[in-house]
């Protein structure tokens, strides 16, 4: 079930970065949603004020038109929830005639047979599938809807009886975390590739703070790291990444994402220079989780706002200490979670580094234990 | 000697020199992207311009050094390549 990058791919990523190219970009195109998760980033039960800042689709369509001419080859529809503007077929068909191979982000419960027949017609590399929990009873405790399971879980079925490909996210806080086992056992079971996503930003966008009980707590979530790790791994490779782990030597996965910095003090993810992300509201910044910096697409072409934008993030720098840090290359601290933990880039963020040491010793005493029943 | 059209449903991009075809509507078995490289490419262009393998072939020997038999072989190799996954149909 695991997936990786094609290397084509990372070859078009490795020369978008030398040219500093836009190849990849999301596209956030409502903050509303049908749902009501505690740990959002970016929902609030009262959209309205956000809705009307909402860019219109001839917004859209003229920023797609410039972000396709300055190299966009790879584009995710997100919200919020995508499929709850009214004109997200029409976005959606847009994307596709410019050529851009488009992945959509979606919690499954508004998927029916327009949405099925429109993506049979004009398919999609992939739909995200976020789902929640295993049964009606967890997804109230996090979304709210306790009908929102039953949903979500037929609109799985939908795509694949069509032959769509999806991945599986799940989004673990303290009301879901029960049902990991039985979420990742249906990921199997149809062959899925799943991402559980035990790091919850704050949710700066929203304007919100979390309440207790939004998210877990760094120690929770360091174990849970590493156990989503074993759901997906025999026990020979995870043996083998934990190794990796209790060594200190960086390795795919675990804590490390797609986009987590590799080494060194300023930003160096893919955030801001080969990849972007567009606001509801027309801000173009380097990633999602982050508030500033960013450039108004509504007053600026998006190539002049994306040369602007390099200049903000060649500022940026990461706390000194976590050049310096041994845990560095199993941490996945980065500029976004910094600025979203502290308020600020520079300032390491107490919550990664206490996950960070959770995770390194989940995976200690898991080979502890290894060693003592191999004897 | 066959002739050849593009698939509507096929978007060509040129992006930092690589020439990259994306599906915009459904093609059975296509998902994803292709990737052309510089003697495909040429071959597309033929192709999209209305012209027929023998073309495609100059075209290549116009370009690089080679044995005229080996490049047709090529040429016929991903134009039968580019016909299976329907980004090309005989007319």
């Amino acid at each position: 079930m695991k997936s990786t990058e094609p290397p084509y791919l990372k070859h078009l990523f490795s020369l978008a970065s030398k040219s500093r190219t836009p190849l990849s970009g999301t596209l956030e195109i409502t903050p509303r949603c049908n749902l009501n998760c505690r740990m959002c980033y970016i929902h609030t039960p009262d959209c309205k004020e956000a809705e009307k800042r909402e860019m219109p689709k001839e917004k859209i369509f003229g920023i797609l038109d410039e972000l396709q001419k300055a190299g966009t080859l790879l584009l995710l529809i997100t919200g919020g929830e995508p499929l709850i503007r009214a004109d997200f077929r029409d976005i959606y068909i847009k994307v596709k005639e410019l050529g851009i191979s488009v992945c959509v982000n979606t919690n499954g419960t508004l998927i029916n047979r327009d949405i099925i027949n429109l993506f049979k017609e004009y398919p999609p590399a992939r739909v995200n599938v976020t789902l929640y929990g295993a049964n009606g009873e967890t997804y109230k405790n996090v979304t709210g809807v306790y009908s929102a399971c039953e949903k979500a879980y037929a609109g799985v079925g939908m795509l694949l009886d069509a032959g769509i490909a999806v991945k599986l996210n799940m989004s673990i806080n303290p009301q879901n975390v029960c049902d990991i086992k039985k979420v990742y056992k249906f990921a199997r079971e149809h062959d899925l590739f799943i991402e559980g996503a035990s790091y919850m930003f704050p949710p700066a966008r929203s304007g919100r703070e979390f309440s207790d009980g939004d998210r877990m707590t760094p120690e929770m979530s360091g174990v849970i790291a590493a156990e989503c790790e074993r759901l997906v791994y025999d026990s020979e490779h995870y043996r083998i990444r934990a190794e990796a782990v209790g060594s200190l030597a960086r390795v795919e996965g675990g804590l490390i994402s797609g986009c987590s910095d590799e080494s060194g003090e300023k930003i160096t993810c893919r955030a801001g220079t080969t990849s972007y992300w567009i606001s509801y509201d027309g801000k173009l910044s380097p990633c999602g989780m982050m508030n500033e910096p960013y450039e108004d697409l509504l007053n600026s072409p998006f190539i002049e706002a994306w040369n602007k934008l390099g200049g903000k993030i060649a500022e940026i720098r990461l706390p000194a200490e976590c050049s310096a840090c041994k845990y560095k290359p199993i941490c996945s601290v980065c500029a976004a979670s910094c600025k979203a933990e502290t308020g600020r880039f520079d300032i390491v963020p107490e919550y990664q580094c206490r996950r960070t040491r959770s995770f390194y010793l989940e995976n200690i005493n898991y080979l502890r234990q290894a060693v003592k029943e191999d004897e | 000697m066959s002739k050849y059209k593009i698939s509507d449903s096929i978007a060509l991009r040129d992006i930092m020199g690589e020439s990259v075809l994306v599906p915009i509507k459904e093609i059975e078995g296509f998902n994803g992207i292709y990737a052309l490289n510089p003697t495909s490419r040429i071959i597309y262009d033929c192709i999209a311009e209305g012209k027929d393998s023998d073309d495609a072939v100059n075209a290549i020997l116009k370009e690089y050094d080679a044995e005229r038999q080996d490049v047709e072989k090529d040429v016929m190799e991903c134009i039968d390549d580019m016909e299976k996954k329907k980004i090309i149909y005989k007319v």
